[in-house]
């Protein structure tokens, strides 16, 4: 049929041509077939590059190159397409495959079209003896900026220039690295600084001290990108909603709200090579009338639904599931077959129980048959609360990223789909529906959780009405000492600490986790606030109305008296921290200083961290050496790095956070809180490093797997092999396989190992110790004295 | 159903508690092995041995066996601490285990023996295990002892820092040493030239490195950069600078060098002995029932 | 002319990256100065270093300016010429210069050899920072001590051993298999100090009795060894324990060094432990019926009172009995002997004893003990009395004189004594006319006046040999006589006397180590009126200082084997060794005794 594909650039597959040389590009998911006349394996870039160019020229693919589409006017079967260069085009349908990197924002000063001016960098290592200025201090800008200057043979004078004064939008890793070089002079780093005018050959820029000219023969802008969306939008096509991570509304067969305009690939939410080539496939084959067609995750789904009662059909379940769930109503079916493809569904009887208090786990459930118990009081298990069809559960631990906080039991046969966080993430913000109900629901639910008391919905409404969730930047207060307020707040999401001023000092006097609330004393006895509350890490919290909140009181005289006995154990907390600070200064000082070094060091979002004494650590690193023997060869933790405060060490390993970091951004969604709580990146994993980049410690490494190594004996007795422990660089290259592909490696806690984490079960004279933020942040552990 | 099987995932050990190896399980293993010696001791005061105490009476073979295999269990740490198979097992325990019951093995072997030496194949199994037995004390003490130092001498900085921190030092140093004199070149040069890891045993156990390239240019270099005479002096002073910042490096690095090196010195005895050890007890085994 | 120069470096990665530059001039300043035209960055150049100069004859002179060599082909030089067409490879501090032609062109390539610094180059850090990098593997000294250790003490001894299996005797060298001795040889068998097979024959096989037998070839068993099985009793569960480990082990109860333990340090052979005794026999007879041996255990409590063998009839062979002392048994050894006579210092005896010139010594005093029973050699036991020796002085056999020449009746010898009579009276021998004058002087000792012994004038041979072995006569008064039926006959003959050797043939005794005390405080000699009595002390008198094995401070330790021996048999040949107080306390100190 008659086609035109439109390359703004000069070449195809421009993402992929992109990456670095001899990259391993992986093909995921695994099950889904390819429907694609392309062919498609994982291997490396050039090889795949090669077939689909050598297939695009056979198959006489037309293709019309350096074409930038700048608008789409018309209705179908007559579409105008105008291009950058000016000339139009017209079609029937228009296909957007344009995926979500957009344009770089560009050089608006004079002389920014000049030639050497770039907009990225595909090898710096290729260039040698230059004078380049990298304009825009991003994570981009900083890497690139590193990469130039790695070499010193390669003798290229690299400065990087940024706007502001501080590198706000960077990583602190990329950040210390680009400090660091700067220090060694290898890099000028130029703060508030703007370009003012760019010639051949030099560079002039407006310095905080005046205007400076230094010699330059190239300019890499990485100045962040437009995404396409407003490009889209132009188009006529709708979006989800005003989210960020919002995408087109589309019709089974990716047709946007445009009609004739169809949508696939990243853009449309679908970020994995193979999808993208089905869709393409699928599409084409819809715009030539072939509607009967199914998707081709057809099979997966009828596999999962497969151990469900009553045989229905795939199209039938989902409907069923649709119509049944709440929060899944208003999603369009192409949504639907999505997110169950992520999700789990499967038929519990009577009595099972779903999860348990204080499993991990952040999934969110619906019932969409039958109903669940939810066991609210831990000591007694018959005060349940019922849930109903077509109700969701498990949002708590979704939000807060915290162990569920109740046992759940099917209260009848049912059937229930969980949907993974991260999918139910892309859900809250893809359907504004979806995040009110969740929100509203999680707020009830967490103040009944919270203040159990035998308080029923009714009880709370008012509250709830009252609540607003505000989001808190690490280190914003939300309680300040002395203050006259009295609202009250409950943590949703992070953590807090609590501190008193004494005696001039900032004292550390608590941790608040997520799912805690602050607050009450003012509320309860009047008067100012005695102590402040500052988010440990990016933070979300419930404001409740302190008036809305004293009514519910005076009606509630039990949720009152609960409230006093918290009350009181906090008091005596601060009794005891004030006491030990007359008596035994000094120890609480350590105690509060650590304290506050550990919530700085992330610990505060942590929920299993590795520390390690050093008043203990002979430095054998056999934690390293065990790490990398229990995940085939490969160390998850460097020992040495990391900060260290009073003998207390905290290593570079990972800390498991409650929100991770890591998880944001994984094309082929492959990282996910495991059983114990750890957060593991399972074999699905393509090796784009976006996690590697995410992770704010620098826990996670790109890395292939090295060989296999002799028998443990051999070494012993006759030194054969490496020994123990990660083979040193020499020995993997050497029996290596050159042709392994990089993946990103992170802890698993040894999930599945029997006896637990390695590193801690192979320390010699107990340094090391795994531990949960409450039971480090707790005043018990100072009276034992650390 | 992937969520109903977590409920029936493994329940695992709890947080780690966090005392040392000494300390391990509230000192369960010193009492063990101090039990083991008071009844030895006892025993072996109690009975009536004719015409003495030695190794060829029933307590002496008793004795003789509990030692023979308490030692070849205490080598088995060796492959324990290099073998990390999943299992209910820490180091830590076996460590605390290794250390007592070591210890306790020299009142075992030495009431196992009977106080009766000689210049034989058993005698010498007898002081190979004290050497080891030495050593390890040696290594006990060395282990509650440094750790703090090396902490605190190494502050934040990991070895791979430390080396990177000289190379850069030393980069620079490289290229301000271009326009100095031949000379002063040269001194410069041998101090860029030197292995900062050279030195032997001795020099890292005690950090003394007498005719440091690096101390010598250091103080050559300084003097010529206070003494104006010389020509290009801010290069000389820069030299100079670059010369300072990399002895302290040296010294912080061979600090950290003299601690490693106090905390494994031990092992160098420990461990080759042991195996020497195990030799001469299997020599003496064999020899006690070849002429029985 | 035209230099092109290519400088050559490498990235981390190993990239090479080539910068290349074209002179079109005579002449290259090569040095670390930034003037010169190849500069490079080389603390080990000095600052202008040389110059290649393009010679119009095509040649290439390479010359250093300041004198200092640089290496040329490998060797040091400050001058060096290349002709036409020929190239080089050049060093210059740590930089390679490698010159070639192309057409009239000079190509010179300069790539540094060596980082700029040591720490720049590669280094694993683990490795650098660990004690290994200085101090080295630990596999290799450990191999090379077990491999020592197990040549020198395993695998050379073994070897000697299987050299010298079943050989008769070995070289009296060193043997490697000594340094598995656990201890020095007992004195009696320090000879076998370098023979170890002498005792261990067989691998892994305890020492056998065969081997102690081959040299200890008089001892013969303690009883039949089936009796000893039955004598030991059922032994305590304990000792059944380690029974049953001994027989696992192969090791053969009831053998030699069970109880002769050896490497025990170079000291006579030590005592056996009393238990070794008394495990058989105290209760022996409730386990062998068969036995003639009276239960015995502790020598304090449960020893049974001596029982001597006491002639109870002299004779050819006398009758011999172990008589308890507790019934007070009468021995007759067919001689008359009071003791208490004889012992008397105011009696005749004593004063007779005054005028003999052999007991002068005896003082007024009188006899002792020690007139007629003289020590032995080792003073541990007394010699037998001889009629001749000890009696002869007094009691003579002179019955005649010729000259100055008294005849005497031969002693022990009756038909001699009677034709010795005769012949007296056939005028044989004696001349009489000188009647009795000879015969003056001659007295009985202890008799106050002289008389005739033999009245040759009033009597008839026959009735002076009648004499002789009647009351009165020489022989009856220390022998008994039997006289002939017939009262003419004259054949009277004297019984024999038999005077045991051993009163307790199965003990051993040592007068020596009792030599403070005084022979009256254990025998009754004194007080003894009559041969008949038995002087043997009762053990009581023992017992006051012996008192058994673990006695209390003052008394002497005594175990069994202080008076009895395993393989006793005569007590001078195989004499038990005493454990004196002294000796056992040392013992228990040091392990060491002495016999």
């Amino acid at each position: 049929m008659a086609h035109i594909l439109l390359e703004k650039t000069d070449h195809l597959s421009d993402t992929i041509f992109r990456y670095q040389k001899g990259k391993h590009v992986m093909a995921t998911p695994s099950q889904l077939v390819l429907r694609s006349d392309f062919d498609f394996d994982a291997g490396k870039r050039e090889k795949i590059l090669q077939t689909w160019n050598d297939q695009a020229a056979s198959q006489n693919v037309q293709v019309r190159y350096r074409s930038e589409v700048t608008a789409i006017t018309g209705a179908p079967g007559a579409f105008t397409i105008k291009l950058a260069d000016g000339d139009t085009i017209s079609a029937e349908t228009v296909i957007l495959a344009i995926g979500t990197q957009g344009n770089p924002n560009l050089m608006r000063c004079p002389g920014g079209d000049l030639p050497h001016v770039e907009y990225q960098l595909d090898d710096p290592t290729a260039i040698l003896d230059e004078h380049i200025t990298v304009i825009g201090a991003g994570d981009a800008g900083i890497e690139n900026a590193l990469g130039l200057a790695a070499d010193p043979e390669q003798r290229n004078v690299v400065t990087i220039v940024n706007r502001s004064a501080d590198f706000s939008r960077a990583k602190d890793a990329n950040v210390k690295a680009l400090t660091s070089a700067a220090e060694e002079g290898r890099i000028t780093i130029l703060t508030e600084t703007s370009t003012n005018r760019i010639e051949p050959d030099h560079i002039v820029l407006d310095t905080r001290d005046g205007e400076l000219r230094i010699p330059c023969n190239r300019i890499i802008a990485r100045m962040g990108s437009a995404p396409p969306r407003g490009f889209v939008e132009s188009c006529g096509i709708e979006f989800s909603s005003k989210d960020r991570e919002a995408f087109p509304i589309l019709s089974p067969v990716f047709e946007s709200t445009a009609p004739g305009i169809f949508v696939i690939g990243a853009l449309a939410g679908y970020p994995l090579i193979k999808h993208c080539m089905n869709q393409g496939y699928d599409v084409v084959e819809f715009i030539n009338g072939n509607t009967n067609l199914k998707p081709a995750d057809e099979p997966i789904l009828e596999a999962k639904f497969s151990s469900l009662p009553g045989n229905r059909s795939v199209d039938e379940w989902l409907d069923l599931l649709r119509t049944e769930i709440d929060i899944l109503r208003d999603l369009t079916p192409l949504q639907m077959r999505e997110f169950t493809l992520d999700s789990d569904v499967s038929f519990v009887r009577k009595g099972d129980v779903i999860f348990d208090r204080g499993a991990p786990g952040s999934s969110l459930f619906n019932v969409a048959y039958g109903g669940v118990h939810v066991q609210v009081n831990p000591s007694d298990p018959s005060i349940v609360v019922p849930i109903g069809t077509g109700a969701m559960f498990g949002e708590v631990g979704l939000i807060s990223g915290r162990k569920r906080g109740a046992t759940v039991v099917a209260a009848e046969d049912s059937i229930l789909m969980e949907i993974p966080r991260n999918a139910a993430l892309k859900l809250i913000a893809t359907v504004p529906a979806v995040k009110r109900a969740v929100t509203r629901v999680s707020i009830e639910r967490q103040l009944l959780q919270l203040f159990k008391a035998g308080l029923s919905p009714s009880d709370i409404a008012g509250v709830v009405e009252s609540a607003e969730t505000m989001s808190v930047r690490a280190g914003e207060s939300i309680i300040a000492e002395g203050d006259e307020s009295y609202d009250i707040y409950v943590i949703r999401v992070g953590s807090m600490v609590v501190e008193r001023t004494i005696a001039g000092k900032t004292v550390f006097i608590s941790y608040l986790p997520a799912g805690s609330y602050v607050g009450e004393m003012a509320l309860i006895e009047g008067g100012r606030r005695t102590a402040s509350v500052r988010a440990a890490v990016k933070s979300e919290v419930i404001k409740l109305n302190g008036d809305a909140f004293r009514g519910l009181l005076d009606r509630n005289p039990t949720l009152l008296e609960r409230l006093k006995v918290d009350m009181a154990t906090r008091k005596d907390v601060n009794a005891h921290i004030e006491t030990m600070k007359s008596t035994f200064s000094d120890v609480a000082d350590m105690y509060s200083s650590v304290a506050s070094f550990l919530v700085e060091n992330g610990i505060g979002e942590a929920t299993d961290v590795l520390l390690i004494d050093e008043r203990l650590c002979v430095g054998c690193d056999n934690c390293e050496k065990a790490c990398a023997d229990s995940h085939d060869g490969l160390s998850r933790l460097d020992r040495e790095a990391g900060k260290t405060y009073a003998h207390l060490h905290v290593p570079t390993s990972c800390r498991h956070c409650e929100h991770p970091h890591c998880m944001a951004d994984c094309p082929p969604n492959a990282i996910h809180r495991g059983m114990d709580g750890e957060v593991f990146i399972d074999d699905t994993c393509i090796g784009c490093g976006n996690c590697q980049r995410g992770c704010p410690y620098g826990v996670i490494r790109m890395d292939k797997v090295p060989p296999k190594k002799p028998p443990l004996l051999n070494w012993l007795l006759f030194g054969s092999g490496p020994g123990p422990g990660e083979p040193n660089a020499k020995w993997a290259k050497k029996h290596g396989n050159p042709e392994a592909p990089k993946k990103a490696i992170k802890c698993d806690m040894c999930a599945g190992l029997e006896g637990g984490p390695s590193c801690v079960r192979a320390c010699p004279t107990g340094a090391a110790i795994r531990i949960s933020p409450e039971q480090f942040l707790s005043v018990s552990h100072m009276q034992k004295g650390n | 159903m992937a969520f109903l099987a977590r409920n029936k995932a493994a329940k695992r050990s709890g947080p780690s508690s966090h005392v040392s190896f000494l300390k391990y399980a509230d000192y369960r293993w010193l009492k063990i092995a101090s039990g083991l010696s008071a009844l030895s001791i006892l025993i072996y005061a109690l009975i009536d041995v004719e015409p003495r105490h030695s190794g060829n009476s029933w307590y002496g073979y008793t004795l003789g066996t509990i030692g023979a295999i308490l030692i070849l269990w205490l080598a088995l740490l060796g492959w324990r601490k290099r073998s990390i198979k999943p299992g209910q097992w820490t180091l830590k325990s076996w460590v605390s285990a290794h250390v007592w019951l070591g210890l306790s093995l020299i009142i075992v072997a030495t009431l196992h023996c009977a106080f009766q030496f000689g210049w034989n194949v058993h005698t010498l199994a007898y002081v190979l295990m004290m050497i080891v037995i030495l050593s390890g004390i040696y290594g006990i003490c060395a282990y509650t002892i440094l750790p703090k130092q090396l902490s605190a001498n190494r502050g934040d900085m990991t070895q791979v820092e430390m080396l990177d921190n000289l190379r850069s030092i030393d980069r620079q140093l490289h290229d301000a040493t271009q326009p100095l004199s031949t000379e002063l070149a040269n001194i410069i040069g041998a101090s860029l030239n030197a292995d900062p890891f050279a030195g032997s045993i001795l020099a890292r156990l005690k950090n003394q490195y007498p005719s440091c390239p690096t101390q010598h240019a250091f103080e050559t270099v300084g003097a010529a950069s206070r003494s104006k005479a010389t020509g290009n002096v801010d290069d000389i002073v820069r030299a100079a600078q670059l010369l300072s910042r990399k002895v302290t490096a040296l010294a912080n690095i061979r600090r950290h060098l003299q601690l490693k090196a106090q905390l494994e010195i031990w092992l160098y005895f420990h461990v080759p002995v042991t195996f020497a050890l195990i030799a001469a007890l299997t020599a003496h085994v064999v020899s006690v029932f070849f002429y029985w | 002319m035209i230099f092109t120069v290519h400088h050559v470096s490498f990235t981390n990665d190993g990239r090479e990256i080539i910068r290349s530059k074209d002179f079109d001039q005579p002449a290259l300043s090569v040095g670390r100065g930034p003037g010169c035209d190849i500069a490079l960055p080389d603390v080990s150049v000095p600052l202008d270093h040389a110059r290649i100069t393009a010679n119009t004859d095509g040649t290439i002179s390479v010359d250093a300016v300041a004198g200092a060599p640089f290496m040329a082909n490998g060797r040091s030089v400050t001058t060096l010429i290349l002709d036409r067409g020929d190239g080089a490879v050049i060093n210059f501090g740590s930089h390679e210069f490698i010159v070639s032609r192309a057409a009239d062109d000079v190509v010179i390539r300069v790539e540094r050899k060596s980082a700029v610094a040591d720490s720049s180059e590669a280094k694993d850090s683990k490795f650098v920072f660990s004690l290994g990098k200085v101090g080295g593997k630990m596999r290799l000294p450990a191999w090379i001590l077990v491999v020592t250790i197990l040549a020198t003490l395993l695998v050379w001894p073994i070897w000697t051993w299987s050299n010298f299996h079943m050989a008769k005797s070995r070289a009296d060298t060193f043997h490697a298999d000594q340094s598995w001795s656990s201890g020095k040889l007992s004195l009696g068998h320090a000879a076998l100090a370098k023979d170890c097979q002498a005792c261990h024959v067989n691998a892994f096989e305890s020492v056998r009795d065969s081997s102690c037998v081959a040299c200890h070839t008089k001892v013969h068993d303690h009883a039949d060894p089936k009796t000893l099985m039955g004598a030991k009793g059922e032994p305590n569960p304990f000792r059944q324990v380690l029974n049953a480990t001994s027989r696992m082990f192969n090791r053969p109860e009831n053998s030699c060094v069970d109880c002769h333990m050896e490497h025990e340090g170079a000291v006579s052979a030590p005592p056996t432990p009393q238990r070794f005794c008394t495990d058989c026999h105290v209760g022996l007879s409730t386990r062998v019926k068969t036995t003639k041996l009276l239960d015995v255990g502790d020598f304090a409590k449960d020893h049974p009172e001596f029982r001597p063998s006491i002639v109870t009839s002299p004779g050819e062979p006398p009758t011999i009995q172990r008589i308890s002392l507790a019934s007070k048994p009468k021995e007759n050894t067919g001689l008359k002997f009071p003791h208490a006579l004889h012992l008397s210092s105011t009696n005749g005896v004593a004063r007779m004893a005054m005028t003999l010139p052999a007991y002068k010594g005896a003082g007024s005093a009188g006899l002792k003990c020690s007139d007629c029973h003289t020590a032995s050699a080792d003073k541990s036991t007394f010699v037998p009395v001889e009629m001749e020796k000890n009696c002869g002085a007094c009691h003579s056999l002179g019955f005649g004189k010729v000259g100055n020449t008294v005849l005497t009746l031969r002693h022990g010898d009756v038909p001699q004594t009677i034709a010795q009579i005769r012949a007296l009276y056939r005028g044989v021998g004696p001349q009489n006319p000188a009647g009795n004058g000879f015969l003056q002087g001659r007295q009985v000792p202890g008799s106050s006046r002289p008389t005739p012994r033999f009245d040759v004038g009033s009597s008839s041979p026959d009735a002076a040999i009648r004499r002789v072995f009647s009351k009165g006569g020489t022989c009856y008064d220390c022998h008994q006589v039997v006289a002939p039926a017939n009262p003419v006959s004259l054949n009277f003959t004297i019984k024999p006397v038999s005077v045991p050797k051993y009163y307790m043939p199965k003990a051993w005794f040592d007068h020596k180590a009792h030599d403070t005390s005084k022979c009256e405080s254990c025998h009754a000699a004194p007080k003894s009126k009559t041969a008949a009595d038995v002087l043997m002390p009762g053990i009581k008198s023992c017992q006051s200082c012996h008192a058994g094995a673990t006695p209390e401070h003052d008394k002497v330790p005594s175990t069994c084997s202080m008076c009895h021996g395993y393989h006793f048999e005569d007590p001078l040949k195989s004499k038990p060794v005493a454990t004196g107080p002294k000796t056992t306390a040392a013992q228990k100190r040091q392990g060491t005794t002495t016999g």
